[in-house]
Parts: C-alpha cells; sequence; structure tokens
C-alpha cells in the first residue's frame, strides 16, 4: 500500500530539506511493510516547530503577556490603533466573505467548483431573458464540453399528507439530470429518472430530508406512499439526504415534463438552466461552445435570438469565466490596501510609543539581547494588538454579513450554499491578515528603532530626551495619510449624502401601503391576472390592484434611446432613459394623473402598438420643458446594430417621485402592458399597512390557479430596501473609510507632535529660560505639523482637482465649496492633535529641564 | 581527533547499540528505530531516530551510506549506517562507565540485564 499523500505532503513541508528524501522512503517503506507507521509525521513537525523556536530565540509567554501589558499602559495606542486594524481587519474580512460568494461561492456538493449556470442576456434590453427552452434543448444535445445539462424552475405549492392540511412548500420543477449533475445519490429510494419526464408518466416526487423529518416523522417506510401537490396525487419515490438542497434551497423536486413537439425560439416556460464542465473543459472553452451554438439559433432565427447573448457563469456566482486576474485582483487589492493604509498609520502611532521605549530597549541592548530578540518581542507586541483588533473587527464583519443578508434575503429563500456570517475559511484569511499587519507595524518601527547605536540610546536615559525621530519614510506616510483621506471625504459625502436624498424623498411616498408580489403563469396570464385582481381588490381595505414588469423603486430597467423632437430636426441621445411596462391603473394606483395627452387604452396594450407616455422629467430634461406629446422615442445603442422603430409619445404623467436623480426625478418611458408577459409584478394599494394583506393574497392567488408561481411577496418598502442596500453599504464603508481617516490623521499628528515634544524636552526647558514666549515656543514645534497637515491637504486636493480636470461632466464651480469643506475639516482635525502635545511642551518647567540636562 | 571517546546521551548509546547489532548491511533509521522498540519495549519516534544520527554523524561516530534503490520505497535507496571506530570506543566508554557505576549497587537495585 502506498503511503498516503497527505502523510507525504505533511513531510514535504515539516521534514529538513537535506532529509526529505530519506524520511519519503522510510515512509514509503513503513506502508509497505505493515508496521507503526503514523507518528512519523507528527513527530517530524513536532522536531521541526522546536527547531524554528530555536532557531529564531524562544520568545516565550512572557512577550505575550508584556504585549497585553503594552495595551494597558498605552490605552490611547489601544483604542486609536486597535479601532483602525479592526475596521481594516473587518472590511477585509467581510470583503473577502462577500466577493468569495459574489464571484465563485462554494457549493457543499461533489464537485461543486465545475457546476455551471448558463444564462441568456438580452443586450438590448439589459435584462435577462428565461424563455430560453429552445436553447436549453439545443445546448443538450449538442453541446460537448457541458455534461448533466438540466433545467428547472421554482415553484411553490401546497403539500397535503394524509388528511393534514396542506403547507406550501418550495418545489423544483427540474429535468432528471440535476440529480446527476449535483452527484449527490439519494438517502432513500432513487432519484427522479429520464423515463419521469415523458408525457404521460406516473407523478413521482423525491423529498428533501427535513420534509422528511418533520412532515414524515423519518419513516423508512414513506417511499411509495402517496401524498397531494397542489392539484396532482403523487407518489414519493426519493429522500435526499439532510443539507442537500440544490439548485436553490428546494425541498421537493418533481420532473419537468417536457414538450414532446419540442419547443420554438423564446417559447415553453421561464427556466434556469445549470450542467457541469465535461472532464477537461475549462469554463472559457464551454463559454466559447455555448456562444457558438446560440449564434447558430440566431442565425436561424433573428427576429427572437438577435440580440440574445449567452453566459457561462460559475454556479451561484457571477464569475464570468475560469479564474483570472481581474477576479483574484478584485477580491484581494482591496483588503490589502485597506490593511497597508491602516497599518502604516498604526505603525506611526506604534513608532511612536517605540521611542518612548528606545531607554528600555538600550537597556536590553546592553544586558546581551539581540537585534533579533528585540526585534520580535516588538513584533509580538503588535501582534497582540493586532489580535485583539481582530477579533473585534470579526465579530463586526459577522454581525455586519448577517444583517446584510438577512435584509437582502428577506421574504425569500436563501441560496442553500450561503451561510450567513463569516466562514471558517475566511477566519483563517483574516488571521493570516493580522499576521501580515503585524509583521507590517510591528517589525518595521522595531527595525528602525534598534538601528540606532547603543552607546548613543543609553546616553539618553535619564536625560529626557528621545534619540529616535520621525524620519522622511513616516513623514511622507503621514502626508499620503492625509492626502488619502482629503481625496476620500469629497466622494464619501456624495454618496452618503445621495443616499440620505434618496432615502428622504423615498420616504415622502407612502411606500408601506403597497404590496408586490411576483407572478409566473404559463397560459392565459391575462385571465389569471384579471381574476386575481378581482378578487384582490374585493378585500377589505385594497383601494388600487395593477401590474407592472416592476413596480416603482424596485430597481432600474435602463436603455439607451434618441428622442425626435419634430419631424426632421435631428434627434437627441438619451444615454439612460428608465422604462416600465404598465398595466391597467398602473399611473392611478400610484398618484402619477395625466399631465397632457391621453392615457393608454387597450389598443396600446395590443402586439405591435407603437405608442408610450413620458413623465415630466423627460420633458424637462431632454425637450426644455415643452409638451412632449407628439414627439417620437426609439430605442438605439451600441449593443444594437440598428435602431428599434420609432415610437409616438401620446400622453405625459406626473412625476413620481420614487427614483430621484441628480437632476430630480429620473425620466421615464412607459409601455402599455398586458399581462401576457410572464412574469409580472402585481402592486396593491391598501387604506393601512399593506403587509398584513399578504397572507390573504397568497391564499387568493393559489386559489386563482393552484399552478401560479408566486415570489417575492412583501411591501414595497421592504422591496426598496432591498434595491438600496448596495448604495447603503457603500455609503457606510465609506463613511467608515473617511472617519477612519480622519482619526488616524489626528492621531498620527498627535503621536508626531508628543516625540517632538518629547526630543526637545531640553531645548524647550532652555529657550524658556531665555525667555523665548510660549507663542514662540510652539511656533517652533508645530510649524511642522502645520506643514504635514497643509501638505497632505494640498497634494490630496491637486489630485481631486486632476480628476475633475480630466472629467466632463464635473466643473471646478461645482466642487470648489467640497474642497473648501475638506480642506477645514482635515486642517481643523490636525489642530486639534496639536491640542494636548502643546499643553505638554508649555508644562516644561526651565528649572528641571536644565537640571537634567 | 582527542584521545578521549564523546561522552553519549542515553539515546546516542541506544542508537549506536541497536546498529552494532543490526550490522552495516541491515542498520537504517525504520530498523534501527524498531530494534530498539523490540529489544527495549519502550515506544521510539523515528523523528528522534533522524535526528539522533545527524547528531551522532556530526561528531564523527558513525557514517552513512546509500544502498540500492528499493521498490517498496518508492524507488528511493535505504541510508544505511555504519559505526565508526571512535562510535565504538564512545559506546566502550559509557558502557564502561555505566558498568562501573552500578557495580555492587545489584542488592539494591536488582539485576539489570
Amino acid at each position: 500500500m502506498p503511503a498516503p499523500r497527505w502523510a507525504r505532503w505533511l513531510l514535504r513541508i515539516a521534514a529538513p530539506r537535506e532529509q526529505i528524501q530519506d524520511v519519503l522512503g522510510d515512509l514509503e517503506e513503513s506502508y509497505s511493510n505493515p508496521v507503526e507507521t503514523l507518528d512519523i509525521a507528527a513527530a517530524l513537525i513536532r522536531a521541526r516547530v522546536s527547531a524554528l523556536r530555536m532557531n529564531h530565540g524562544s520568545h516565550s509567554l512572557h512577550d505575550y503577556k508584556l504585549g497585553l501589558r503594552m495595551l494597558v499602559k498605552f490605552p490611547g495606542l489601544t483604542i486609536a490603533g486597535g479601532l483602525a486594524l479592526a475596521i481594516a481587519i473587518g472590511l477585509g474580512a467581510g470583503w473577502f466573505e462577500f466577493s468569495s460568494n459574489l464571484f465563485r461561492p462554494r457549493l457543499p456538493i461533489p464537485g461543486g467548483d465545475r457546476v455551471v449556470e448558463i444564462e441568456m442576456r438580452n443586450a438590448a434590453a439589459s435584462e435577462d431573458e428565461r424563455r430560453i427552452m429552445h436553447d436549453f434543448v439545443g445546448w443538450r444535445d449538442h453541446a460537448k464540453l457541458l455534461t448533466d445539462l438540466g433545467a428547472y424552475r421554482t415553484l411553490e405549492r401546497p403539500l397535503a399528507i394524509g388528511g393534514a392540511n396542506a403547507e406550501p412548500v418550495t418545489v423544483a420543477e427540474t429535468t432528471a439530470s440535476l440529480f446527476r449533475a449535483a452527484a449527490v445519490p439519494p438517502a432513500l429510494g432513487r432519484p427522479l429518472l429520464d423515463s419521469d419526464e415523458r408525457p404521460g408518466a406516473a407523478p413521482v416526487v423525491v423529498v428533501g430530508y427535513t420534509v422528511w423529518q418533520r412532515q414524515f416523522d423519518a419513516r423508512p417506510d414513506v417511499i411509495g406512499q402517496t401524498v397531494r401537490l397542489g392539484q396532482t396525487t403523487t407518489t414519493i419515490v426519493g429522500v435526499m439526504p439532510e443539507g442537500f438542497a440544490f439548485p436553490i434551497n428546494h425541498r421537493l423536486w418533481i420532473p419537468f415534463v417536457l414538450t414532446p413537439a419540442g419547443y420554438g425560439p423564446l417559447e415553453g416556460p421561464a427556466v434556469r438552466v445549470f450542467g457541469r464542465l465535461a472532464a477537461g473543459a475549462t469554463q472559457a472553452q464551454a463559454y466559447a461552445e455555448v456562444t457558438a451554438l446560440t449564434e447558430r439559433t440566431a442565425a436561424a432565427s433573428p427576429a427572437t435570438h438577435q440580440y440574445l447573448r449567452p453566459r457561462v457563469l460559475a454556479y451561484g456566482g457571477e464569475s464570468p469565466g475560469d479564474r483570472r486576474f481581474l477576479e483574484i485582483a478584485l477580491t484581494h487589492l482591496p483588503i490589502f490596501f485597506v490593511l497597508v493604509v491602516a497599518c502604516v498609520n498604526v505603525g506611526t502611532l506604534i513608532y511612536a510609543r517605540t521611542a518612548t521605549r528606545d531607554a528600555e530597549i538600550a537597556l536590553r541592548y546592553a544586558l546581551g539581547a539581540s537585534r533579533g530578540r528585540i526585534v520580535m518581542q516588538l513584533f509580538v507586541e503588535a501582534w497582540v494588538l493586532a489580535s485583539v483588533s481582530a477579533v473585534v473587527g470579526l465579530w463586526m464583519a459577522h454581525l455586519a454579513l448577517k444583517w446584510g443578508f438577512a435584509t437582502l434575503y428577506a421574504g425569500q429563500i436563501a441560496p442553500f450554499w450561503i451561510d450567513p456570517g463569516l466562514s471558517l475559511r475566511t477566519v483563517l484569511y483574516a488571521t493570516t491578515l493580522t499576521t501580515v499587519g503585524a509583521a507590517l507595524l510591528g517589525v518595521l518601527p522595531a527595525l528602525k528603532a534598534t538601528r540606532s547605536q547603543v552607546q548613543g540610546q543609553l546616553k539618553t536615559i535619564g536625560a529626557g530626551g528621545s534619540t529616535l525621530r520621525f524620519g522622511k519614510m513616516w513623514t511622507a506616510a503621514m502626508v499620503v495619510q492625509v492626502a488619502l483621506t482629503v481625496i476620500c471625504i469629497p466622494p464619501a459625502v456624495g454618496i452618503a449624502g445621495e443616499a440620505w436624498r434618496d432615502r428622504v424623498i423615498r420616504a415622502r411616498f407612502p411606500t408601506h401601503r403597497y404590496l408586490a408580489v411576483r407572478i409566473a403563469v404559463d397560459a392565459n396570464g391575462d385571465a389569471v391576472y384579471r381574476e386575481l385582481a378581482r378578487r384582490v381588490a374585493a378585500e377589505p381595505g385594497v383601494e388600487a390592484v395593477t401590474f407592472a414588469d416592476r413596480l416603482p423603486g424596485m430597481g432600474p430597467k435602463v436603455r439607451h434611446a434618441e428622442v425626435e423632437r419634430a419631424s426632421g430636426v435631428s434627434p437627441v441621445e438619451i444615454p439612460n432613459i428608465w422604462t416600465t411596462d404598465a398595466g391597467p391603473g398602473f399611473f392611478e394606483a400610484f398618484g402619477a394623473p395625466l399631465v397632457s395627452g391621453r392615457a393608454f387604452h387597450d389598443g396600446d396594450r395590443a402586439t405591435g402598438a407603437r405608442t408610450v407616455l413620458v413623465n415630466e422629467a423627460f420633458a424637462r430634461q431632454y425637450l426644455n420643458g415643452a409638451n412632449p406629446v407628439g414627439a417620437r422615442v426609439r430605442y438605439a445603442g451600441s449593443a444594437q446594430p440598428a435602431a428599434e422603430p420609432w415610437l409616438e409619445i401620446v400622453g405625459m404623467v406626473r412625476d413620481i417621485g420614487m427614483t430621484p436623480t441628480d437632476r430630480g426625478e429620473a425620466p421615464y418611458i412607459f409601455h402599455a402592458a398586458a399581462a401576457t408577459a410572464s412574469p409580472f409584478v402585481v402592486g396593491i394599494k391598501t387604506a393601512g399597512e399593506a403587509a398584513a394583506l399578504a397572507p390573504r393574497v397568497r391564499a387568493l392567488a393559489l386559489a386563482v390557479d393552484p399552478d401560479l408561481r408566486v415570489d417575492d411577496l412583501r411591501t414595497l418598502r421592504e422591496h426598496v430596501s432591498r434595491v438600496d442596500l448596495p448604495q447603503t453599504i457603500v455609503a457606510f464603508a465609506l463613511g467608515a473609510i473617511v472617519a477612519l481617516g480622519l482619526f488616524l490623521s489626528a492621531a498620527g499628528i498627535f503621536a508626531l507632535m508628543s516625540v517632538s515634544v518629547a526630543r526637545r524636552t531640553r531645548e524647550i526647558g532652555l529657550r524658556a529660560a531665555l525667555g523665548a514666549s510660549p507663542a514662540r515656543l510652539l511656533a517652533g514645534v508645530f510649524t511642522r505639523a502645520l506643514a504635514l497637515v497643509g501638505g497632505g491637504v494640498f497634494a490630496g486636493n491637486l489630485v481631486l482637482l486632476t480628476v475633475v480636470g480630466l472629467s466632463p461632466e464635473v466643473t471646478i464651480d461645482g466642487v470648489a465649496g467640497a474642497l473648501a469643506l475638506t480642506s477645514s475639516v482635515m486642517l481643523t482635525v490636525g489642530l486639534l492633535a496639536c491640542v494636548e502635545p502643546a499643553r505638554r511642551a508649555l508644562r516644561i518647567s526651565p528649572t528641571d529641564a536644565l537640571k537634567e540636562a | 581527533m582527542s584521545g578521549h571517546p564523546h561522552p553519549l546521551a542515553e539515546f546516542e548509546l541506544l542508537v549506536l547499540l541497536a546498529t552494532l547489532h543490526l550490522g552495516p548491511d541491515e542498520a537504517y533509521t525504520v530498523s534501527i528505530a524498531e530494534h530498539i522498540q523490540q529489544r527495549t519495549g519502550r515506544s521510539v519516534r523515528r523523528a528522534n531516530v533522524y535526528t539522533t544520527l545527524q547528531r551522532l554523524e556530526a561528531k564523527r561516530l558513525v557514517v552513512t551510506r546509500l544502498g540500492e534503490p528499493r521498490a517498496e520505497r518508492g524507488g528511493t535507496p535505504r541510508r544505511h549506517v555504519i559505526v565508526r571506530p571512535a562510535g565504538v570506543a564512545a559506546v566502550r566508554a559509557t558502557a564502561g562507565a555505566i558498568q562501573a557505576m552500578v557495580g555492587d549497587l545489584r542488592d539494591i537495585i536488582g539485576e539489570t540485564g
């Protein structure tokens, strides 16, 4: 039997280089003869660790104790530096966790990193196209680099067992290939089979572990039992093991019965498509193959597929291809940038602390301590500070991620692979960051502090001075830090101001009185909607019912367009125009009455109709406030080889006030929609709190049609909070960075001035004895602080002005106020940081200073 | 080399004795560890044998040579250990010192063999 790989790997790491071949040979021989083997690796690691200890000087528990005592002895540094490191490590860990999940989450299934999702994007409309059954069948039949391709959609169905009341459960209607792609066998019975997909096959269901535990009391004889799922009596054929919830967070799996006649382009239900990369295939190769197949479809059916572009994504993530430099850089570089900035700052503080301890360091030297021993001790002290900060930072990041997760997935099923909070991987990553940080901020000041001659340092003992000074490196670091803070203030204030403005404006709209629910239906959408609207409108407290592709505040659908004011006048380009497909009663429900022209009528909802409404913001921004009725618009953009047909503006409605921009409300184009396009969002306006109506609406929807797919049922306020979440997070993060920058600048200047005063105690005392006035004394000491802050402010403003000069959209007049504000804030902070060292300098008694001299 | 043999630590003595027992063709790390374990009944960590052999080689008490590549070792050869005359002298001196110290104590400590 060959030695296990892990043992060989451990030995390669642990064994001394000159012994590796011998040790590996002995290991192999031990496994070929069944003798004792297992302690070799452990013993070697122990030997290696003790060797490392001997090589690096025996830093002991005392160093750690000293590090903890230093935290108490220098509370200012502990609070300032600890907070800075905690924020830096917390931001780093949070970003690592977030970006890992964003780009490439780890699926807890065998070979999860080989599972991909294939999406179709409409480049012209900038939205996903999910009616891709035609494409799915083509990919499944012809793709060579993707295996086990499958399609599924999510349903919510009432599950009734025996005579018990039905409970709604989340069901995946899926092709049987799901179980092959997931590569997880059932705990009991069998998975879905290809034969289950055939029309006329007996209805079967595979149940999840929690459903089996809770609703079937984990009975092993559940296989073969029948349950009622919606309107169908179906037989349980399998139970999946604990933790399995692929593809999103599903509890039941039923077969996707494919239409034998096949599907035409953009026909069939909206589905999601997944698959597994074939052995040896890369994501980029699979993408190229799927693109080629889609282009073939586009050539055969240009009307439907002209603008459709497939994407092959790491399953559950946004990674567009195989791991690339950009993705790795986006994951790690922001973290290292924040960490290095924080470490440089905290390093300044630690250097200042070291400056106050140079007598102690000189004595240790004199008593025989090596430079390495002293550097190691200072590193351990920094490591203790960084570790305490890391615990605080990780705890903050954990809470923030849990909050973000809860907000993001409020009212809907969260992916099974995301565990709210920090993962073990992230904690290990942060531990590495902490050690790197400690090395940066402990070792550099320590090397600098131990470079001085011991005699010079010993001479200063008892003389009240210090031989350490803030050299060019630390001064440059301080200037850069002040400049960075100055640069960050305007965007932070801008984004926070924008977030606040949006919040205030949207707060005027009674979003809590609106309920929004996404409805998907396979056929007869119009009839289903009308019946649902009739029943909901009959409920007490309901004031209006309407539908749209999205309600105001539920995020943008933005397109590129142009408007023609009058015939023969060249069109005006509209880079970003918001569009909404609005159903009957939409404007009445959202309080946007017609201002001019006419409202939509049923003829506008017919296929091929070319009429639109716009809002007042549209007329203000693109027609100088003129009446838009009669003008024409069309969609045209770089993604479109040819512009779409002209559309006539037949009316203008008042701004709803839910999409604020820099120039007031966003300009809108409204299309008249019929409830045939699935899914659509039903908006319900109530007299009071809309949340109370949610369970009733769900029940009514399932009563209208048990096969209706009801999703995202929550108040408009919750929808808006979710859309605003990224902006809120960015505003908070930038605000935290600016606050941190200001705080650290103040702390750094304070440290610099403290060291400066300590170094010049005798000089200040002598000058005071010779009659220098307090003002002259302060000027002598603090000119450098002012020069430093002034230099940083100047450099920061220079960068900002350069950016403004390069940007066509921003003028110097527009940012002058921000620059003045930034400069004055920074200078004020700098001066405040000088107050305590100034008091200290003025308290130096001339007689004491002369005695020491 | 000085006239006085190197003093040996206890485990060094055991390793040298095991090496002498096994002979130049059979003494290598694995067999030395097993031999000590069999004869003394104490658990022997192979990592300790490696470091002890390194130390003995540095003291020039043993010398090592590579044997033929062996399939059961993944194609690597055994490193055979040979005790140099200085090693034999060190064993003799240490064993003699022990015997001299044990001397008439058999009544108290009992038989050692």
